[in-house]
């Protein structure tokens, strides 16, 4: 790399070491009021940043992005608003031990071609809360709205008296700017969100990171499930943003019994069927055998779009492309994630072999993310989701929206979902402002009783075996 | 004001006092740099600094660089502002 780019990269991290030195000496209330200016500037420009971003990236809908960037801004600004991340946090008299939030320092976060704009101002929000500055890194084809985001936060973070310099971003930067920029001793963490080649270099850059696994969602609609509700969540879900979170389903599967029942309510809903041939030729369009990955050109794309792509003629208003399979796997491309319109449809024979399937879908490249079914049945969800290796399991409702949180249902609202070390993860979580803290501990004297009871001597007599020494331990406990 | 400056020689000592933010930190910044030849060390006294913006932190760098190591200073910093420096990585500033 070239001495004056890696010098621009030192001067951008060292500005961002100054920042989180200042940044050190705010409290909570100096420090919600940043976020405050920041969350509603973001939530101010929601329909413009939309449109920027589904202008620049060409992927998506507008009228979606407005929903990502209200779940970034507002959403999570409320699960944010009374969260204690300054000083000293929580109390416990009991156990004597008291908690201190510290900030962790500057942080880079990479940013998506998908979910540009909600992603850049979610990280900030969650950045800034705890206290830390953040170095915006974004996809090239989302660089402009990516860094109007930025722009508009920091210009809000500094009308509420931020430190200068808490928000940066890479302008027009290379992959390789990124990478140098990783490495460096002075960075504290990654925040990275992209393809697993980024998110593996993040993870061995030296630097600690939070990243996010690739999802492969299979949805399971059980026999005991509300079919047309199902169906109309799935819809909705699938077809958000034309396909583009990383959450949203990707493979369908229904038991035999039911089958015909959900075809047909599907095909109600604007969902079509393909037939072999027809499947065959998406599958040249929205697979890239090089890369053996989807590929680029279909991302979140319109499914009329995709559809004359693949040189098909599909009746007006059809919502859906729905490919009928057998097998998955490598030798199957449209078993693998596809983040548009476009989803594999997979018929069981009982419960048993349903639940196979998902295994299957799940651990073909969506290990650690995100698993859905549909039933009314305990039993039934219980050991789909035991069966499943996913950070998130969720029931009766769309995946997409389900798994970022806030709406649906209690998770914490967040752009940046853990995967589990399967997913080359650190955490299952949703990644929020609490992950962006090194909590301190003071402890208090609170002898262990049993210990004290006990004493040592014991310890010394050779004869005295573990079955003694738990008995002896534990007695009168 | 922020500044009160006391000379002995080649030895200038700036007692610095209350918050050096952006604003007062622009106002300070002309001033301090009009202390010129024959000044060859300068101390900051932070006794009463109670914080200190960027702008003040580059200040400091600045001064540290135009004067050379062991000929400027920043002496007697609150632990808070200690820890600023620390922080910033800017410890080499800091007597004490």
């Amino acid at each position: 790399m070239e001495e004056n780019k890696k010098r621009d990269i030192d001067e951008l991290l060292e500005k961002a070491t100054f920042a989180a030195a200042i940044f050190n000496q705010y409290d909570q209330e100096q420090t919600d009021r940043i976020v405050r200016a920041v969350y509603k500037a973001g939530l101010n420009n929601r329909v413009r940043l939309a449109k920027m971003a589904a202008e620049e990236t060409q992927m998506g809908k507008w009228e979606d992005k407005v929903k990502k960037n209200i779940v970034a801004t507002q959403y999570v600004y409320e699960n944010l608003k009374n969260q204690k991340t300054v000083g000293i946090i929580s109390e416990n008299e009991q156990t004597g031990i008291v908690e201190i939030a510290q900030p962790i320092g500057p942080i880079l976060a990479v940013t998506p071609v998908t979910n540009p704009t909600s992603t850049t101002l979610f990280k900030i929000l969650i950045a800034l809360k705890s206290r830390n500055p953040i170095i915006i890194s974004p996809h090239r084809r989302a660089a402009n709205c990516s860094i109007e985001a930025a722009r508009i936060c920091y210009e809000a973070a500094l009308s509420a008296d931020a430190p200068e310099d808490c928000i940066q971003w890479i302008s027009h930067g290379s992959r390789e700017e990124t990478q140098y920029l990783m490495q460096q001793e002075k960075l504290a963490l990654i925040l990275a969100t992209g393809g697993a080649g980024l998110v593996h270099e993040a993870y061995s850059s030296g630097t600690p990171a939070l990243g996010v696994g690739a999802g492969n969602v299979p949805v399971f609609i059980e026999k005991s499930a509300d079919i047309p509700f199902a169906v109309d969540q799935l819809i909705r879900s699938k077809t958000f943003d034309n396909g583009t979170i990383c959450a949203s389903e990707q493979a369908l599967v229904v038991e035999k019994e039911i089958a015909g029942m959900v075809k047909e309510e599907m095909k109600q809903q604007g969902a079509y069927f393909l037939n072999p041939e027809e499947t065959e030729a998406v599958e040249k369009v929205a697979w890239s055998a090089g890369s053996q990955s989807m590929s680029p050109d279909i991302v979140g794309q319109p499914v009329g779009k995709i559809a004359s792509m693949a040189g098909l003629h599909i009746p007006e208003g059809t919502t859906l492309l729905v490919a009928p399979l057998e097998k998955i796997g490598k030798e199957e491309p449209l078993s693998s994630e596809i983040l548009a319109p476009i989803l594999a449809f997979y018929e069981a024979a009982d419960f048993d072999d349903a639940i196979r399937k998902c295994i299957d879908l799940n651990y073909h490249g969506g290990i650690g993310h995100t698993a859905s079914i549909f039933s009314s049945d305990e039993e039934k969800i219980k050991k789909f989701s035991i069966m499943m290796n996913a950070g998130r399991i969720v029931v009766n409702m769309p995946s997409s929206q389900g798994a970022v949180g806030f709406m649906y249902n209690t998770l914490e609202p967040s752009l940046t979902l853990g995967c589990g070390t399967y997913g080359k993860n650190i955490t299952t979580d949703n990644i929020s402002a609490r992950h962006l803290l090194n909590i301190q501990r003071i402890t208090r004297r609170r002898m262990n009783e049993r210990m004290v009871n006990l004493g040592f001597d014991i310890y010394f007599d050779e004869a005295a075996d573990a079955d003694k020494l738990e008995k002896e331990f534990n007695k009168n406990y | 004001m922020n500044l009160r400056t006391e000379s002995t020689g080649e030895l200038v000592v700036c007692h610095l006092s209350g918050r050096l933010d952006t604003i007062v930190s622009l106002a300070l910044e002309p001033k301090i740099d009009q202390i010129t030849p024959p000044v060859k060390q300068m101390d900051f006294d932070f006794s009463e600094v109670d914080y200190i913006s960027s702008s003040f932190l580059r200040i400091c760098l600045k001064k540290f660089k135009e004067l050379g190591e062991g000929n400027f200073w920043i002496s007697s910093p609150k632990p808070d502002i200690k820890k600023v420096f620390k922080i910033a990585g800017l410890e080499k500033l800091v007597k004490g």
